[in-house]
């Protein structure tokens, strides 16, 4: 026994040695499984600029998700980019600098990158007083804030410091906007309340040492400061009433516009010069030049306004010469002018058709435009830069569409993956499947009689396969665009975004196939809810919440067709699965909820009836408020969800996420021990993870909670925890893993694992053994085994590996932030069982179920990296799909950035790799068969003259 | 002193004597809570032990959803754990109360005071159970190693030279043997020696 017990520690150990959870993926493979795609989110400041004097421009953008980045005009491509803290504010560009303002509450900050490599310069922050939102102006030496509402500051662009201030604070007015002018001055403008009314005012500030030249309080009234039009660096311009005014900056002189009637919808743009301004109103837009005698506006042209004007964008480009441009898109379809400040009118027109250009769907229109106009050979050339409302950047030259990059899907929330349809399978051979003896024989021989002609195509397409090794590749002979290939590796993946667009993107290529627009909607749902079969593409269904209104999509998911829809109006409260009652051509079914408890099943018959068969019910929680959460119950028969329980959590508990553990596959019902016992896993179908935080008691508690009874089923709670940053938690099967960081004894990310069991002891279940954990009004309380690790990386996101039987090994995908990188996590180190001992101290048993002696620390292990190379940023969410083989799981990520790619977390062992040598084995055999057959004459007749007794 | 000992084991005594009232009310279907508690639970924080007095269950209890747990703010409606009656029906074939035992676990917030009220039955005729659920952080935790210290140093950041180990200290595994053989092998016998 001793010597046993021995071995078994000294190969345990010689084992450990060779110990590699997850091996790095192949160069080879790197960039081609995968796609990344690095996106930048939808533009709120968008410019073009040249970074250096003399070359050419980059596009320039500022966007929504705080991201500053630089684009190529030529091909798209993202050059640099950098999230700012706190919102984005502004951009703008001074020679070499690219100059960011961003506000968080009462933090200003002002920070300027490189225009050509986009690495920080400097960064200055601010603490205002109140928060106002701040503005700046920058020239070529400095650039000047604006805070507080009247707090005037020269930021010297080339390290940050502040060269000089100046406060305008006298109690009744506040400052909004600031500029330098073109005579040397900085103009801050802002409103003077009086008891009855408000005025304008200017203070003219002298640019070096900010003294004050003179306030200059002008003769009009306004109404908010909404009604300053426009300001440039030379002019001031506001509505007045009916009217529309304005002032050179620096004088008090007051003059009114000559403009139409109507100016309610005026908008104003003008060039960075200032020299034209050009104004549109309702029917028509009106060009003016400044005057270099007086500084009066001089109206040269009107012209008038196209249909749908409201969905024009302006931009001014400064070349030689000044011209405006006007991108007027409505849909998808428009027309981009090109209007002459030294000319009269239109110098150059051309159509603009965004579907068409790009055939991947519906972009709503534009929201905004920049332009360039170059003077060639053959005339005017002018690229143009289109922000449109759904939030995607486009760029034309002329009427030459170039580049598009899909910005919107920054916005995702949701993401499914589908299943392409299976070319070997045609309707013939569904067909034949419902047929039974003779005559399915026959139609099978027919079938087999038709498709002859293939039979070249079939071995010339097996031959190459054998010879590349490339067994991707389907031998069907079936050449079919959109189809699934022999691993199930390429899929579509269909998401939706907050701002209403649905985008599918095939995997094989990370390319958007098609696209779709709901503008003003969300997408607050989506789900594949028929697969792929040789009658029926596959479907997706999308949830889209408007302002008081729902409506439910039907798209087919290989070409983004509406193949069904339904409206009404109401408001959200739930949409879920309704699970089991799914075959394998049949459709999942799908209730909405409102808040009102009003119920919708999509498909209406098939859903409800689905309801009514469930005996226990169908019960889904949702939460209500901030920190409570309430389950409901479905009745088929009112149509109505109504409420069974309500947890309230304590009131300094705030919840910060809600998981389901989801409905997998689950290949073994049990833990194998090292004495072959068995621990049997506490599979609840409705256990659902509630994670809330107390900022005040620095706690998280993660709470397990029977969303069908409403009870706790366990609870875990944490101190010295980080409330302000993420906590994620991810459930699956009775695993449960959460990572927060932790402030005490040492801040670090803490990761945590919880597996829950049906009893403490081995070979014991529940009494009775719960066939249905719901059916029941008992507590079923479980047992639970958890551990806790340290990461040396924060986790801000996290995923279980799915595969499709749920055989293969489940690993930990986990989003670090601060590297921005995905790993996968091993199973066997994230593991609850870990004893707290030395391998010498490990009992037989435990060596046995392989277990690894418990460490605080996971280490940094760079092998563990499944994004390699690329930098993803700001991962809000990570899904897992099986794939057609058992041993890989496919992994999409998606936030700011989207990043696919497939991982095996128990090697390849169904695949056979790319670098196996079949040459060398066919090579091998032909050589032996050879030698046989050369041998197998001279055995036979050495065996006979044997027998003979001839030597 | 005296008296400061005094006051300490009064403050003891007091907060030994610190107990939270809890009371169960019932509820069926959408119907008022029961007028009196169902149950009254006299939890002791100090000893963390529950006292629970029940008293009979509402006359009219054959709703379809029998709640029992706290009274929320508007007094209106009951908060907390529920049982249906085709729950009962699947446990017990009846549609009776017979043969039931009832499980209440009461889930406690910082301040000790009762937030969430689980209840759940089972088969048996044993008298409800109550089990408490205090605030604990009871999620798991890092086992760090322990920490190596590191050779003491002086105030100019010179290492502190180990104090030099006497003769015994240095070679006693060399003496053991010694003396062991020197004892067990002795000497010849006192005879041998005259």
């Amino acid at each position: 026994m001793q010597w046993h017990t021995g071995l078994l520690s000294l190969l345990f150990a010689l084992l450990l040695t060779f110990y590699k959870p997850v091996s790095a993926i192949y160069a080879d493979e790197a960039s081609v499984i995968d796609f990344h795609l690095a996106h930048v989110g939808t533009p709120r400041v968008s410019f073009l600029h040249a970074p250096v004097a003399g070359s050419g421009k980059l596009a320039y953008v500022g966007t929504e998700k705080n991201v500053i980045a630089a684009i190529g005009l030529k091909s798209g491509d993202l050059l640099w980019r950098q999230i700012v803290e706190g919102d984005l504010v502004d951009a703008k560009a001074s020679g070499e600098r690219i100059v960011v303002l961003s506000q968080s509450g009462t933090n200003v900050v002002l920070s300027a990158y490189s225009a050509t490599q986009g690495h920080l310069l400097w960064s200055s922050p601010f603490l205002s007083q109140e928060a106002i939102e701040p503005s700046v102006s920058v020239s070529d030496v400095n650039a000047v804030l604006l805070t507080d509402g009247g707090l005037v500051r020269i930021v010297d662009l080339t390290d940050g410091t502040v060269a000089a201030s100046w406060s305008g604070h006298d109690g009744i007015t506040v400052y909004t906007n600031v500029t330098h002018t073109t005579d040397g001055h900085v103009a801050v403008v802002g409103t003077t309340s009086n008891i009855a009314s408000s005025t304008l005012t200017t203070a003219i500030l002298d640019a070096r040492a900010l003294a004050l030249s003179e306030i200059l309080v002008l003769d009009t009234i306004v109404t908010s400061p909404s009604d300053v039009l426009h300001l440039s660096p030379r002019l001031l311009i506001w509505k007045n009433g009916e009217t529309l005014e304005y002032v050179t900056l620096g004088k008090a002189q007051v003059m009114e516009l000559q403009a139409p009637a109507n100016v309610g919808h005026a908008r104003a743009f003008s060039s960075r010069t200032g020299r034209s301004i050009l104004v549109q109103f309702q029917h028509s837009t009106t060009f003016y030049t400044v005057s270099a005698e007086d500084g009066s506006l001089v109206l040269k042209y009107t012209i008038q306004n196209p249909e749908g004007s409201d969905h024009c964008a302006y931009s001014a480009a400064e070349s030689d010469e000044e011209y405006h441009t006007r991108s007027c898109i409505q849909g998808d379809v428009g027309r981009v002018e090109v209007f002459g400040v030294a000319e009269w009118g239109v110098v150059k027109s051309w159509r603009v058709d965004l579907a068409d250009a790009h055939s991947t769907g519906h972009f709503g229109g534009v929201l905004a435009a920049s332009s360039e106009i170059m003077t060639a050979v053959d005339g005017l050339v002018g690229r143009v830069l289109l922000v449109t409302v759904d939030g995607s950047i486009h760029l034309w030259r002329d009427s030459m569409p170039l580049w598009t990059r899909h910005e919107s899907l920054a916005h995702t929330t949701h993401a499914t993956f589908v299943d392409l349809p299976d070319p070997s399978v045609s309707k013939e051979v569904a067909d034949e499947e419902t047929h039974e003896g003779l005559s399915a024989f026959l139609k099978r021989v027919t079938r087999h009689i038709g498709e002859v002609h293939r039979l070249p195509a079939f071995f010339s397409g097996w031959a190459a396969r054998f010879a590349q090794g490339e067994y991707e590749v389907s031998p069907t002979g079936i050449s079919a665009a959109i189809a699934r290939d022999t691993f199930g590796f390429r899929k579509f993946i269909v998401t939706g975004t907050e701002k209403g667009k649905l985008a599918a993107l095939d995997t094989a290529t990370g390319k958007v196939v098609w696209s779709q627009f709901y503008q003003g909607n969300a997408a607050v749902g989506l789900w594949t809810v028929r697969n792929a079969s040789p009658d029926h593409p596959p479907v997706v269904a999308v949830l889209l919440k408007g302002q008081g209104t729902m409506d439910w999509l039907e798209l087919n998911a290989l070409d983004g067709t509406v193949v069904g829809s339904e409206s009404w109006t109401g408001s959200f409260g739930a949409a879920f699965a309704i699970e089991g009652v799914q075959g394998p051509e049949d459709t999942l079914s799908v209730a909405v909820v409102s808040q009102e408890g009003a119920l919708k099943v999509f498909p209406k018959d098939k859903g409800m009836q689905a309801i009514s068969a469930t005996f226990t019910g169908i019960r889904f929680a949702v939460t209500n408020g901030s920190s409570a959460v309430q389950g409901f119950e479905l009745d088929a028969t009112t149509a109505s969800a109504r409420s069974l329980w309500k947890i309230d959590f304590p009131s300094a508990e705030v919840i910060q996420s809600i998981s389901a553990a989801g409905a997998n596959h689950v290949a073994s019902i049990g833990r194998v021990l090292g004495d072959r016992s068995v621990m049997y896993k506490y599979l609840h179908s409705h256990l659902v993870g509630i994670v809330t935080t107390d900022a005040s008691a620095s706690s998280v508690t993660i709470y397990l909670v029977d969303l069908a009874r409403g009870t706790i089923v366990h609870q875990a709670r944490h101190g010295d925890v980080d409330t302000t940053k993420t906590v994620s938690i991810e459930l699956d099967e009775n695993r449960v893993v959460y990572a927060f960081w932790s402030i005490g004894p040492s801040a670090g990310t803490q990761i945590n694992v919880l597996e829950l069991y049906e009893h403490e002891k081995p070979n014991q279940r529940l009494d009775p053994v719960p066939l249905d954990y719901v059916s029941r009004d008992v507590d079923l309380q479980p047992y639970v085994v958890g551990q806790a690790y340290r990461y040396p990386a924060r986790i801000s996101a996290l995923a279980t590996t799915q595969t499709r039987y749920g055989i293969t090994k489940r690993d930990t995908v986990a989003f670090l932030p601060d590297l921005n990188m995905l790993v996968e996590l091993p199973k066997s180190l994230l593991d609850p069982r870990r004893p707290k001992k030395d391998v010498k101290q490990m009992s037989t048993a435990e060596k046995e179920e392989g277990l690894i002696p418990y460490d605080p620390i996971l280490p940094d292990e760079r092998r563990w990296v499944i994004s390699h190379k690329n930098e993803i940023f700001a991962v809000k969410d990570i899904i897992s799909g099986p794939a057609y083989l058992e041993s890989t799981s496919l992994v999409f990520a998606f936030g700011l950035d989207m990043f696919f790619t497939r991982v095996t977390p128990s090697q390849s062992f169904d695949k056979l790799s790319a670098s196996f040598s079949k040459g060398q084995l066919l090579l091998t055999m032909i050589a032996l068969c050879a030698a046989v057959a050369l041998t197998s004459p001279m055995v036979r007749r050495k065996q006979l003259n044997a027998l003979w007794g001839v030597q | 002193m005296l008296i400061r000992l005094l006051f300490l084991s009064l403050y003891l005594l007091c907060a030994a004597a610190e107990q939270v009232r809890i009371s169960l009310y019932e509820q069926v279907d959408e119907g008022l809570p029961s007028q009196t508690p169902r149950a009254e639970i006299i939890y002791d924080t100090v000893s963390q032990t529950a006292e629970t007095k029940w008293a009979a269950r509402l006359s009219s209890i054959e709703g379809n959803l029998y709640k029992l747990g706290l009274l929320d703010e508007s007094e209106k409606s009951v908060n907390g754990g529920f049982i249906s009656q085709a729950a009962r029906k699947l446990l017990h074939n009846s549609d009776g109360w017979q043969n039931i035992h009832e499980e209440v676990k009461v889930h406690l917030d910082k301040q000790g005071k009762p937030w969430k009220v689980d209840y759940g039955i089972s088969t048996g005729s044993n008298p409800p159970t109550v089990i408490m659920v205090p605030y604990q952080l009871n999620g798991p935790s890092v086992s760090l190693k322990k920490p190596i210290v590191a050779r003491p140093a002086t105030a100019d950041g010179e290492e502190v030279p180990e104090p030099e180990k006497t003769f015994l200290q240095k070679y006693w595994h060399y003496l053991v043997p010694i003396i062991l053989v020197m004892l067990l092998t002795g000497g010849g016998s006192e005879a041998q020696a005259k």
